[in-house]
């Protein structure tokens, strides 16, 4: 028959949000959009998360979705839209990073090798710890906190905190043995890695300490395959569609999690303007750096971020 | 489901020939993945594989409990653990393959390994059940299925291994090993006791101990229950997570084996070049399996069996016995371990879409892939014992694995029938 | 022919054992380490997770050559066993010229990788650590590998001619 299958290699477990509330009703509209000439079969991981990039640029797997802080080094755009501030929430961000990144981000090329479908970044992440409420900046300090690299580890390290490296696997055997304090995750996670019933406390971060940004491609080959028709029903239902599909999904991942984390009796104490300060502070810092590292592309850091809070104010405002 | 079939076929014919079966593995999973994506995809698909599979943390618990393995049996608490049983149970009739086979399943609790078990305990226990005129054929075939228990006694290299492949959580494995571990050493019991009673000659008993003498050697054996409270304790205490347990456990039993002397550093080298290359081997079969499960999935098995499935109308119960069935009738020409990885990318799926626990499935398993490693034509158990006892005849082995074999199929369908002695 | 092919293993099979002695004695080291640090000091080993990632690549890959030398890698001997010692014995070179032809390609590939992991700069997400120098010793311990496999090709045909050719003891 004249039906195209596109391999969908999925490395996360199927009760994630990222699969169910995001790539699962994606796949699902590009079915309809391409009325039904398109399907995509979600195939179990076909390589290790961090190799997602390179399974499907040489064609191992038609789609993936990755994490940029998985290959950093490739992705350096990718950090200005995780530094802390900017929003609190997922849609604004995401749609607005979509739009940064059309705008400023994509003459780097970081993505030329494939074709990219969609872009977004999770919920504002805090600090999470057992039996402990965070109530002065004094209290962070040398608190041994479960990071990953990234803007988590520079982040982190700036407030004095002690990031202990793990992989995802590793987080709640981490945390359950008391080998660390506690977590830096999104609302989201703290359910989704069952830390539910081992820790107690949050610290809120107006704006967050971070927030991560991943992506989905497609093999560029596989797209131009496609006819004309079907490429654009694709793009109808990706890039800053399947953004704000993402950003609705984690908004509302994040919106059940608190509930749950509410009725468990956690204590969510908001970060006191004198820590607010310092996250700022320190921020504008690793903001500087990255300008800096970024100037070296080509790419206007200060405009882009401009960009981007701007976007997240007109899409909040559209709300 | 043809694609996938006749991909496993040619792993066969390939092995048959004398292709180690890693590589066999990594060539059909090439040519299979390049049949179906292409040639391109399929390069990369094997270069990036080749090259991430090693790097990853959680697999460091297979060198580390190898190498605890191999450190205890270099210490000669293997000696200890046979005195100490025979001082208990080794006067009653049979008593000294009972003795065998306990310490079987104690050296188990410290070896991730049913190969390093059963030539270990085969060192200490054969001459000594020679010297009471034992029958070859129980003799050989309790150290045999003894060793068995050494995959399915945590730690475990296999159940690691299963852990891995299918993403589900090691140390809960490990707990849920504990009681089939335990039924499959009771069962064996039982066994060698009819046997002892059916024919007198076959096992006779040995000297009787006294207390005195019992409590001296049982506490010889304290360095093994020591490293066993340490490794399992410490995951459940809260001391440090399963894979660091591996690596805890390899030191300590590094202090363990320099404590008991007669350990020099050239040794030392040794045992750790030993363990290297026994990962190596482990590491190569694993890149091949996840080869030919990256082939398997894409050609879509999982989609064409659960249409099957739906088409033959057949109940959970079928389909488990359908994939017991094939993993005996492997089992009997193909090596444990390889055959797990072979297999798990076609029947885990099958039997989780018949709604079977993960955990409970992955003890079902290793309890048939047991029975595989005694049975003929190809037991790795019983070519160990072969390789160590150089004038007992291999169909004198098996004859004396067979009434053992007949104890694991009823361990096999109590487990069937009563899955809460998994705990899950 | 024989003497040179000795010459010219003997010091690169010296490294691999070296090489993979230290890594697996390095992995249980930072392991423990990182445990004792965290429950005395309340200071973990910074990014052991890691270092341990890439010291297993190290440790497996160094390993391999070694492994294949002795013959130590998972065989069905059903169909060997039974036929005449000529017969096997050019079985037993068919099918490790195949395994070597396998290792050829897995280097080669591994090669492509190394390239692009230099070409991108790759570095560990956390301690930032290159990660080249670990796939080129993987490339050329696959490469060894290979060779490996060769001379028992070798010495297959040969049984007696090769024998020069000595594992690395401890
Ligand atoms: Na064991
Ligand atoms: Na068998």
């Amino acid at each position: 028959d004249d039906q195209t299958v596109l391999r969908l290699s999925n490395w996360l477990p199927t009760t994630h949000p990222i699969y169910s509330d995001i790539l699962v009703p994606w796949a699902a509209s590009v079915e309809t959009e391409t009325e039904g000439r398109v399907v995509i079969e979600f195939l179990p991981a076909l390589g290790r998360p961090a190799a997602h990039f390179d399974l499907v640029r040489d064609g191992v797997a038609d789609i993936a979705m990755s994490v940029h802080a998985y290959t950093a080094d490739r992705f350096p755009t990718a950090y200005g839209v995780t530094l802390p501030g900017f929003a609190d929430d997922s849609l604004t961000a995401s749609v607005a990073y979509w739009r940064t990144f059309e705008t400023h981000f994509a003459q780097a090329g970081e993505f030329r090798d494939v074709k990219l479908l969609g872009l977004w970044v999770h919920g504002p992440a805090y600090v999470w710890t057992k039996d402990k409420a965070i109530d002065a900046l004094e209290d962070l300090e040398g608190l041994r906190l479960r990071a990953t690299g990234g803007i988590v580890q520079d982040i982190a390290e700036r407030l004095d905190i002690v990031p202990q490296f793990a992989p995802a696997s590793e987080t709640y055997e981490l945390v359950a043995r008391g080998v660390v304090d506690g977590v830096l995750f999104p609302m989201e996670s703290v359910v989704s890695f069952r830390l539910e019933p081992i820790l107690t406390d949050a610290l809120t971060i107006p704006g967050g300490l971070y927030r991560d940004s991943h992506y989905v491609i497609m093999n560029s080959a596989t797209f131009a395959s496609l006819s004309a028709e079907d490429q654009a029903a694709i793009e109808r239902v990706s890039g800053e569609a399947m953004a704000r599909l993402a950003g609705k999904a984690w908004d509302n991942a994040d919106a059940a999690a608190r509930e749950t984390l509410e009725a468990a009796g956690y204590t969510f104490t908001p970060a006191t303007p004198e820590i607010m300060a310092e996250v700022r502070r320190q921020g504008d810092a690793l903001e500087a750096e990255w300008i800096a590292r970024v100037e070296t592309l080509g790419i206007d850091g200060s405009a882009a971020l401009a960009t981007y809070a701007e976007e997240i104010e007109k899409v909040s405002g559209a709300r | 489901m043809s694609a996938a079939l006749v991909g496993l076929a040619c792993i066969l014919g390939l092995a048959v020939l004398g292709v180690p079966i890693a590589f066999a593995m990594m060539l059909v999973g090439f040519i299979g993945f390049a049949t179906v994506t292409d040639w391109y995809p399929a390069m990369a698909m094997v270069g990036q594989l080749a090259y991430d599979t090693s790097l990853t943390y959680s697999l460091s618990v297979l060198p580390l409990f190898i190498l605890m393995g191999n450190f205890i049996t270099r210490a000669g608490l293997s000696d200890d653990l046979y005195r100490a049983a025979y001082a208990f149970v080794g006067h009653l009739r049979g008593g000294l393959a009972l003795s065998t086979l306990i310490s079987c399943g104690g050296f188990s609790a410290v070896s991730g390994s049913s190969l390093a078990t059963a030539a270990t305990i085969s060192r200490v226990a054969m001459p000594s059940m020679r010297r009471f005129g034992y029958a070859d054929t129980l003799a050989t075939g309790s150290i045999a299925a003894g060793g068995t228990l050494g995959i399915l006694i945590p730690p475990s290299v296999v159940l690691v291994l299963y852990g891995i492949m299918t993403n589900n959580d090691i140390g809960q494995l490990f707990i849920a090993g504990i009681v089939p571990g335990l039924l499959g050493l009771l069962l064996y019991c039982l066994t060698v006791q009819v046997i002892a009673f059916a024919n007198p000659e076959a096992g006779p008993p040995g000297d009787r101990s006294d207390w005195r003498e019992r409590l001296a050697v049982l506490r010889r054996t304290w360095g093994i229950l020591a490293l066993f409270t340490l490794v399992i304790g410490g995951i459940y205490g809260g001391l440090f997570t399963p894979t660091e347990a591996a690596g805890v456990g390899a030191a300590s039993a590094l202090l363990l084996a320099l404590a008991r002397g007669g350990l020099s550093l050239r040794d030392v080298a040794g045992i750790l070049l030993e363990s290297a290359r026994t990962t190596a081997m482990i590491f190569a079969v694993l890149i091949g399996a996840f080869m030919f499960a990256n082939f398997i999935n894409v050609a879509g098995l999982m989609r064409d069996l659960q249409t099957v499935i739906a088409a033959l109308d057949v109940g959970p119960l079928t389909v488990l016995a359908g994939i017991l069935v094939c993993y005996l009738l492997l089992g009997m020409v193909l090596e444990s371990m390889s055959m797990l990885l072979l297999t798990i990318p076609i029947f885990y799926p099958l039997a989780m879409a018949a709604g079977f626990d993960p955990i409970w499935f992955g003890i079902v398993v290793v309890v048939v892939i047991e029975i595989s490693l005694i049975t003929p034509p190809i037991g790795m158990n019983v070519f160990v014992l072969r390789a160590t006892l150089s004038d007992v005849a291999t169909t004198t082995v098996f004859r004396g694995v067979l009434p053992f074999v007949g104890a694991d199929i009823l361990r096999l369908l109590l487990l069937l029938a009563a899955p809460w002695l998994v705990l899950t | 022919m024989n003497r040179a092919l000795a010459a010219l293993l003997r010091a690169p099979l010296l490294v691999a054992a070296a090489s993979a002695c230290l890594s697996l004695a390095a992995i249980m080291t930072i392991m423990v380490t990182d445990v004792i640090a965290r429950h005395l000091l309340n200071a973990p080993v910074p990014g052991a997770a890691e270092l341990i990632e890439l010291l297993m690549a190290l440790l497996v890959f160094s390993a391999l050559p070694l492994t294949t030398l002795r013959r130590e890698h998972i065989q069905v001997d059903l169909f060997t066993a039974l036929v005449p010692i000529s017969l096997r014995r050019i079985a037993g070179m068919l099918a490790n010229a195949v395994a070597g032809a396998i290792m050829v390609f897995i280097a080669w590939r591994l090669y492509d990788k190394t390239v692009e992991i230099v070409g991108f700069g790759d570095t560990t997400a956390f301690l930032r650590l290159p990660l080249a120098p670990v796939a080129g010793v993987m490339t050329i311990m696959a490469a060894l590998t290979a060779l490996a496999f060769f001379v028992n090709s070798l010495r297959d045909l040969r049984p007696r001619a090769t024998d020069r050719i000595a594992e690395p003891g401890p």
